[in-house]
């Protein structure tokens, strides 16, 4: 069947078979991290309708996760906003990095592609697109599909975090840190490197016991940054 | 927290995660980031997702939670083994999440 012949509703429904088999592997690990944050959320005194809602509009795990622990000993918003600001600094950086594959997109596509930016729809993006002229239908319905699946994974997790005691046997507060080792790994390749990362993981640590509470994310990524900027000149 | 405050924090932290993500997006244009800003382009993302696996690992309720009794420090190792082998997160979270439900059970 030659491609003239595919009606247009064809085209689309095999470019959202794609997008949907682009964010399957991503979609278990958003389940069991949604379900988490979701648990963690009301464990904090957070509304069910709250949690889902942070879900449906910052769509930002760590931020959430953080967000909540930092509501729920009620401090003052704007540090609360400049927490996940840092926090979320980093995409800044990959958002840069996906510019040049997404020119063709007008601002408010542009706009809705950033809201749906996470660190897995990086990974799979910054994989797929510098290779292959992916579809505008494909690229939204991975977006679209993971936003749907963490609002659908918190709202469960808000829902048996408010009926059900402790979750710790099934692990799911493991299932973030495993992600972003998950994403971290493949980053790593030369020894500089490595140092940043072991570097930045060591003063969180430090930070946290000198007391710097939610300054300790800046700190601590701006020591990992500096180790990396001083190997660099190190070595060349 | 009043309801109203939660609100207010909530959309506040949508807007600012917005902004960083949809920032180069709309304003960088055809321009490349300065030359200058390259390292730091590069080491950021591996320093921040280094330092927030550690914050969701060991700071809870705003403090200091870092114990040898926590399964999932011991756990971090093989994790990290298993991404580095299998170069996929699924395997990498499915494995570390077993690895640590077991763990629990075991200890």
């Amino acid at each position: 069947m030659s491609m003239r012949s595919e009606s247009g509703f064809a085209v689309w429904v095999r470019e959202v078979a794609r997008g949907i088999g682009v964010i399957s592997p991503v979609l278990m690990v958003y389940t069991a991290i949604g379900m988490a944050y979701g648990v963690l959320a009301v464990d904090n005194g957070i509304p069910v309708w709250l949690a889902v809602l942070m879900s449906a509009l910052v769509y930002a795990g760590t931020a959430q996760l953080v967000g909540v622990q930092m509501i729920a000993l009620n401090l003052p918003p704007v540090s609360i906003i400049i927490t996940a600001a840092v926090i979320n600094a980093r995409f800044f950086v990959m958002a840069s990095a996906l510019l040049p594959y997404l020119r063709r997109f007008n601002w408010w596509q542009r706009t809705l592609y950033a809201t749906q930016l996470t660190d897995a729809t990086f990974a799979l993006h910054i994989a797929r697109l510098p290779h292959r002229n992916a579809s505008t239908t494909e690229i939204y319905t991975t977006n679209i599909v993971g936003h749907v699946v963490w609002v659908g994974a918190s709202t469960a997790g808000a829902i048996v975090g408010q009926t059900a005691g402790n979750l710790d046997a099934f692990a799911i507060d493991f299932a973030m840190p495993a992600m972003f080792i998950g994403l971290l790994v493949p980053l790593i390749r030369d020894r500089g490197q490595l140092l940043v990362a072991l570097g930045a993981a060591a003063a969180t640590i430090g930070f946290h016991a000198l007391g710097a509470a939610f300054w300790t994310i800046l700190l601590a990524t701006a020591v990992g940054l500096a180790i990396g900027l001083g190997a660099d000149r190190w070595t060349r | 927290m009043d309801t109203v405050t939660f609100l207010l924090t909530v959309v506040g932290v949508a807007l600012v995660a917005l902004a960083i993500r949809s920032g180069p997006l709309l304003l960088l244009g055809g321009r490349r980031l300065p030359r200058s800003l390259e390292g730091v382009l590069e080491f950021l993302p591996m320093a921040a997702l280094a330092a927030l696996t550690m914050q969701v690992l060991v700071v809870a309720g705003g403090s200091l939670q870092f114990s040898a009794s926590d399964v999932r420090l011991w756990a971090i190792l093989p994790t990290a083994a298993v991404a580095i082998l299998t170069r996929s997160m699924l395997f990498t979270v499915a494995v570390g999440v077993a690895l640590v439900a077991g763990l629990r059970f075991f200890f």
